[in-house]
């Protein structure tokens, strides 16, 4: 779809000072930055200190894939006068698809994007991040979700038995 | 520290909100940053079918011991919790195929602790023929509760069991396997002001009037063998001048005869009423007159809309709101000039589609009943037209052909598919 020239461009400043320019609609799929405009419609200038522009540049990518979408899904409902249900259920699982390319990324980058997502108030991409990261730790051992995670493991193992013995009940299968 | 171990606590719970309760727990042994992450997780997952256990289950005894497993896991987390603050709870636990008091107690004592902690969301799938605690119908704080019982027609939701009914917040309600009566209906209706989605699985509808203003997405859906024909029951009653959505899926012998309908400021319905065949349909038919103002409409269900097109258009209003209408389980063939007259009381039709049903008689009954009596309908906005039918069916394509003839005036999109190709395959006259 042609965007029309007036639309408005919002500046969007990283962390390492770097600008990207995104139309407001694009702006908007992040409810803090709405919360904003709201307040003050003139502004164009958003400086934007906790995220650095390489996950500023993901998390427009993943606004920009889903106003797109969903501009693609009100065009055809508007040109057919109704929605084809087939045709929105391609739509849905093609943007599914995307998505789930979307979160093929190291733990590293799908933390800071959990916190971009928070932080920008974007509940789509905070959904998605928050259940990835849960993806990788349903079912498995603790060892594996240390490994996956890099977490590092400061209990002694004395603190770790007493873990243990004071919640047997949650480790014990069966007898 | 590691990046995730780094975040903050809301969003590492958020993160075990996706885990069962098990998992979740489980956590505490990661790091001392884990250790006691899962005593203040507001989420709290319980599925005795994802326990996991690594004994066998294959008789009653072993499934016994699983389920004392997963008891002492539940009463334990709980025990060991520290937060005053419960947002979600869920408690699933089907497999048992016994009862016993133990098992009520230990679900009824579930509920009571989560309802002490400002509950917002409940759920709970149990195999219980007693209500749940009357705490669930006074909890303030909650909005969106699920009960579900295994077995259909089980709980008994009386008004002399259920004292008070008084939810202010409850936005969503979904019952399963309920008998309802009117005494429990109205105080539920009057307890909960706010309530906007109601969903009624395997229910039966042992009332006579539905009154509500607040409500706006209505479910009933009847998946399982009715349990038996209700007592002649005429006249019931669904007032609910804000509802947007309906959706009825059901047999039609746990509704009562001429039920009305009022639902003005309804935009969409899908009506799928199925029943055995040779059984009488007649004043079931004219509840759909109370969907006349929807925009998008769906029938299903081969007896109940053969019976509105044969008997039940003489005194429906007309559908001058919808645009989209969609009929399934229609035999085409042989109903065709009844159909049509139904277009006719849809002048502003911009989508029409037809499809036939598993069980329907589409090529086998109508082999050779009376053939297509021809008639014509004005849709003058009519845009599209999709077709499903099997493709070795030539009558089907004798209707597709008539179809073309009588809108051939208008710019009509006629699409056809066949079930052998279930992808659309577009032709342009």
């Amino acid at each position: 779809m042609a965007r029309s020239s007036t639309e408005n461009m919002i500046t969007l400043m990283s962390s390492d000072g770097e600008e990207f320019m995104v139309t407001e609609k694009v702006a908007r799929e992040c409810t803090t930055i709405r919360n904003m405009l709201e307040d003050d419609c003139v502004i164009t200038n958003i400086p934007l200190p906790n995220v650095t522009s390489d996950i500023l540049s993901m998390v427009i990518e993943y606004c920009m894939e889903h106003v797109a979408a969903a501009e693609k899904a009100a065009a055809e409902t508007a040109e057919k006068g109704s929605s084809s249900a087939p045709a929105a259920a391609k739509a849905n699982k093609d943007l599914e698809e995307w998505d789930k390319a979307f979160m093929n990324v190291d733990v590293y980058t799908l933390c800071d994007l959990i916190l971009a997502a928070n932080y920008l108030n974007v509940s789509g991409l905070l959904d998605l991040t928050i259940q990835t990261a849960a993806n990788l730790i349903k079912g498995k051992s603790p060892e594996q979700i240390r490994k996956t995670f890099h977490i590092q493991n400061d209990l002694s193992l004395e603190e770790e038995e007493k873990i243990r013995s004071q919640t047997p009940w949650a480790f014990e299968k069966s007898e | 520290m590691d990046m995730i171990s780094s975040l903050p606590d809301c969003l590492l719970h958020l993160i075990m909100s996706f885990l069962t309760a098990q998992d979740a727990v489980r956590t505490c042994i990661l790091s001392k940053r884990w250790k006691n992450l899962w005593t203040t997780l507001p989420f709290l997952d319980f599925d005795l079918s994802k326990f996991d256990y690594d004994g066998k289950i294959d008789d009653f005894e072993q499934r016994s011991k699983k389920f004392d497993k997963f008891r002492d896991f539940v009463c334990m987390t709980l025990e060991h919790r520290e937060a005053s603050y419960l947002q979600r709870f869920h408690l699933s636990c089907t497999e048992m195929s016994k009862f016993n008091d133990s098992y009520d107690m230990f679900i009824q004592s579930c509920i009571c602790y989560a309802l002490k902690h400002n509950l917002q969301w409940l759920k709970i799938d149990y195999e219980l023929f007693s209500p749940p605690p009357l705490g669930v119908f006074t909890c303030a704080s909650l909005v969106d509760v699920s009960l579900f019982s295994f077995f259909p027609y089980s709980i008994r939701a009386q008004g002399n069991s259920i004292d008070v009914i008084n939810l202010p917040c409850l936005r969503r309600l979904y019952l399963r396997g309920f008998i309802l009566y009117q005494d429990f209906v109205n105080k539920l209706f009057s307890g909960c002001p706010v309530l906007e989605f109601l969903h009624l699985e395997n229910c039966e509808m042992n009332f006579s009037t539905v009154n509500t203003q607040s409500l706006k997405y209505l479910k009933v859906v009847c998946s399982g063998k009715c349990r038996k024909a209700l007592e002649k029951r005429t006249g019931q009653l669904i007032n609910t001048p804000n509802l947007l959505s309906f959706y009825l899926r059901i047999c039609p012998r746990i509704i009562g005869d001429k039920m009305l309908l009022k639902m003005p400021s309804l935009t969409s319905a899908v009506f799928d009423v199925h029943m055995p065949k040779y059984s009488s349909y007649a004043g079931k038919s004219n509840m759909i007159f109370g969907l006349s103002n929807v925009q998008s409409l769906i029938l299903c269900g081969t007896g109940i809309i053969m019976d509105l097109l044969e008997n039940g258009l003489l005194n429906c209003p007309e559908f001058s709101n919808l645009k989209d209408l969609s009929v399934k389980g229609l035999c085409l063939y042989h109903h065709f000039s009844s159909l049509v007259s139904f277009l006719n009381l849809c002048p502003n039709l911009e989508k029409l589609s037809l499809s036939h049903h598993d069980n329907c008689c589409w090529v086998h009954a109508c082999g050779n009943q009376e053939p297509l009596r021809m008639a014509s309908f004005k849709c003058k906005l009519l845009k599209t037209v999709d077709v499903k039918f099997f493709k070795s069916d030539s009558k089907s394509l004798q209707i597709v052909k008539y179809l073309r003839d009588i809108t051939f005036n208008s710019i009509v999109e006629i699409n056809m598919s066949s079930h052998s190709d279930s992808c659309l395959t577009s032709l342009h006259w």
